[in-house]
C-alpha cells in the first residue's frame, strides 16, 4: 500500500455565514503522484487546496497530510498562490531567498540556490530587478522559483501559470515536470486549464459545482517522462480531453442554471 | 517644459506681489514701519545675521535641541508602537488614551518642563520628545496594523515565525507610513524647540525671536523667521529625498494606505 501524501475522507466545509463550500470530498494523493483538480469557477477547488495547505479549517470529515493534520508552512512542502505576492521592497533574487530564509537555510547557500532557481525559470538576468520593474508573467515565474527553491517534496499550486502567455506556460509546465522528477515530489494542483491538467497529472479529479463533491476521477495513462508538446498529440490525450470536458461542461451548466 | 516655466513665473509673481504690498504699507504710511518692518530692512538684517551669534550660537542650539529630541522621540515612539502592536487587546485599550495625549497641545507644557529641567537645552529636548513620541507611536501602530491579507497568507505558507513575520513582512511593509510619520515629526520638532525657547532660555532662535519682538526690532525678527524657514525647508527636503529613495520600489503600495 503506497504512502498517502494527502488523505481526505468526507471532508466538508460549512462556513459560519453563508452556504456550504465543500460538501463531501473524498480523495487521496499518493506519494510521488501528480494530481490536478479541475471544476467550474468558484466551486471550492481553491478552498480545498487551502485546507490541505493548512490555511483553512474544515468543519467535517478527516483530512490528513502525510499522516498529520494539515499545518501551514510545513518545511517539506510549498504552496504557490494564484496571485504572485512578491514583496515589493525586495529584488527578484531576494524574493526567492525569502523562502530559504524562512526555512532556515544557511546564509552562505541562499544566494547560489536562489540564483539557480531564477535561472531555471529563465530570469537569471532579472535577478536584481524589483517587482514593479517586472511584467506579471515574470513575477509569476519568480513566485514559481520561490516555490521550488526549498526543494519541497509536496507542492501545492493554485493556478500558478495563470498570468503566463501560452509559450511561457508550456516552458514552465516542462520545467515543473523535470523538477518533480528530480526531487521525486508529489504535486497537488488546481487549474482551470484542462490541457495543462492532462499534461502534468497522473490523475485528474473533477469537482462538482458548489457545494463541491468529487464528481469524477480520471486516470491519465500517458507514460512518463512527458513532454508538453508531444503529450498533446497522443490519442489518449484527445479522448480524455473530450471525456472530461463533456463532464466539466455539465457541471458548469448546472452552476449556471442555479444562478438563473 | 512650458508648464514649468509658467509655474515659476506665477510663483515669482506671487512673491513679488506680497513683497510689494508689504513695502507699500510702510511707504504709504498705512502702518507704522516700526511694527511691521520692510522687505529691504529684513533682507539687510538677514545678511547681517550671518556675522553674529545668531547663526553661530543660537542656530546651533536650536538645531541640537531639535535633532536630539527628534531622534530620541521618534525612536522611542517607534519601539513603543511595535510593543503596542503586538497585542490587539492592549492596543485597543491604549488607543483612545494615545489619541487624547496626542490631541493635547503639548507645547503648552513648556513652562512646566522649564520648572522641571531648568532654562537650559534639556527642557526643550524634553518638550520635543513629548510631542514627537506620541505622533510616532500612533503612526507606528497604524503602519504595523494595516491588514494585507495576501502578504499574511504568504507569510503563513512560507512557515514564517512571529518574529520573522514582524521583521521581514510587517515592518518593511510599514516603511512608507513610517516615513510620513518622520516627516511630520521633524516639522513638529522644530516647532516645539522654538516655542520652548520662547518660554525661557539664554540661547536659541526662539529666544532671539522673543527678544526682537519685545524690543520692536521687527526686521530682525523677520530675518530670524526667514532663517528658520530656510533651515526647516532644507531639512524637510533632505528627509523627503531619503524617504523617496527608500520607498522607490514600493510602487502602488504607497497609494494603498
Amino acid at each position: 500500500m503506497a504512502n498517502l501524501a494527502v488523505d481526505a475522507r468526507n471532508v466538508g466545509l460549512s462556513p459560519a455565514h453563508g452556504p456550504d463550500i465543500l460538501s463531501d470530498i473524498s480523495l487521496t494523493v499518493e506519494e510521488g503522484e501528480f494530481v490536478a483538480i479541475i471544476g467550474p469557477s468558484g466551486c471550492g477547488k481553491t478552498t480545498f487546496l487551502n485546507a490541505v495547505a493548512g490555511l483553512t479549517r474544515t468543519t467535517r470529515g478527516t483530512l490528513t497530510v502525510r499522516g498529520h493534520a494539515p499545518a501551514a508552512g510545513r518545511p517539506d512542502s510549498s504552496y504557490a498562490l494564484a496571485r504572485d505576492t512578491l514583496l515589493p521592497w525586495r529584488s527578484a533574487i531576494q524574493n526567492v531567498e525569502l523562502a530559504l530564509q524562512m526555512r532556515g537555510f544557511p546564509r552562505s547557500e541562499r544566494g547560489a540556490l536562489a540564483e539557480r532557481a531564477l535561472m531555471r525559470v529563465g530570469l537569471g538576468e532579472a535577478r536584481d530587478r524589483h517587482p514593479t520593474a517586472l511584467s506579471q508573467g515574470m513575477r509569476q515565474r519568480v513566485a514559481l522559483a520561490r516555490a521550488f527553491v526549498t526543494q519541497p517534496t509536496l507542492m501545492m499550486m493554485d493556478e500558478p501559470f495563470g498570468a503566463l502567455d501560452a509559450q511561457t506556460r508550456v516552458l514552465m509546465q516542462d520545467l515543473l515536470l523535470t523538477l518533480l522528477d528530480e526531487y521525486g515530489g508529489t504535486l497537488l494542483m488546481v487549474t482551470h486549464d484542462l490541457a495543462e491538467a492532462l499534461v502534468l497529472a497522473d490523475r485528474v479529479i473533477l469537482f462538482s459545482n458548489r457545494p463541491a463533491r468529487v464528481s469524477g476521477e480520471y486516470r491519465v495513462a500517458i507514460p512518463r517522462p512527458r513532454n508538453s508538446q508531444d503529450v498533446r498529440r497522443e490519442p489518449r490525450f484527445i479522448s480524455l480531453y473530450d471525456e472530461i470536458w463533456t463532464d466539466l461542461k455539465d457541471q458548469i451548466a448546472r452552476s449556471d442554471s442555479h444562478r438563473l | 517644459m512650458r508648464q514649468t516655466l509658467v509655474i515659476w513665473v506665477i510663483r515669482i509673481a506671487i512673491v513679488l506681489a506680497v513683497l510689494a504690498v508689504w513695502q507699500s504699507l510702510s511707504t504709504f504710511n498705512l502702518m507704522n514701519p516700526v511694527f511691521i518692518g520692510t522687505p529691504g530692512g529684513t533682507l539687510r538684517e538677514f545678511v547681517r545675521q550671518f556675522g553674529t551669534s545668531i547663526v553661530t550660537t543660537d542656530l546651533g542650539y536650536t538645531m541640537r535641541e531639535t535633532l536630539l529630541g527628534f531622534v530620541l522621540g521618534t525612536l522611542s515612539g517607534f519601539l513603543f508602537g511595535i510593543v503596542l502592536a503586538q497585542s490587539e487587546l492592549v492596543e485597543r485599550a491604549a488607543a483612545p488614551l494615545l489619541t487624547a495625549a496626542n490631541s493635547l497641545p503639548r507645547v503648552t507644557l513648556a513652562p512646566l518642563f522649564i520648572i522641571w529641567f531648568g532654562l537650559g537645552s534639556t527642557a526643550k529636548v524634553a518638550l520635543v520628545i513629548s510631542v514627537v513620541f506620541f505622533i510616532m507611536t500612533i503612526n507606528t501602530v497604524a503602519g504595523l496594523t494595516m491588514p494585507d491579507p495576501d502578504r499574511q497568507l504568504l507569510a503563513r505558507t512560507l512557515g514564517a515565525s512571529r518574529r520573522q513575520r514582524l521583521l521581514y513582512f510587517v515592518i518593511p511593509g510599514a516603511v512608507p507610513t513610517l516615513i510620513a510619520g518622520l516627516e511630520l515629526s521633524l516639522v513638529y520638532s522644530f516647532l516645539s524647540a522654538v516655542v520652548g525657547e520662547f518660554v525661557g532660555g539664554s540661547y536659541g532662535l526662539g529666544v532671539r525671536l522673543q527678544q526682537f519682538a519685545n524690543n520692536f526690532e521687527v526686521d530682525k525678527f523677520f530675518a530670524v523667521i526667514l532663517l528658520l524657514a530656510v533651515v526647516t525647508t532644507v531639512m524637510a527636503q533632505m528627509l523627503q529625498w531619503v524617504g523617496r529613495r527608500t520607498t522607490r520600489w514600493y510602487g502602488t503600495d504607497r497609494l494603498q494606505q
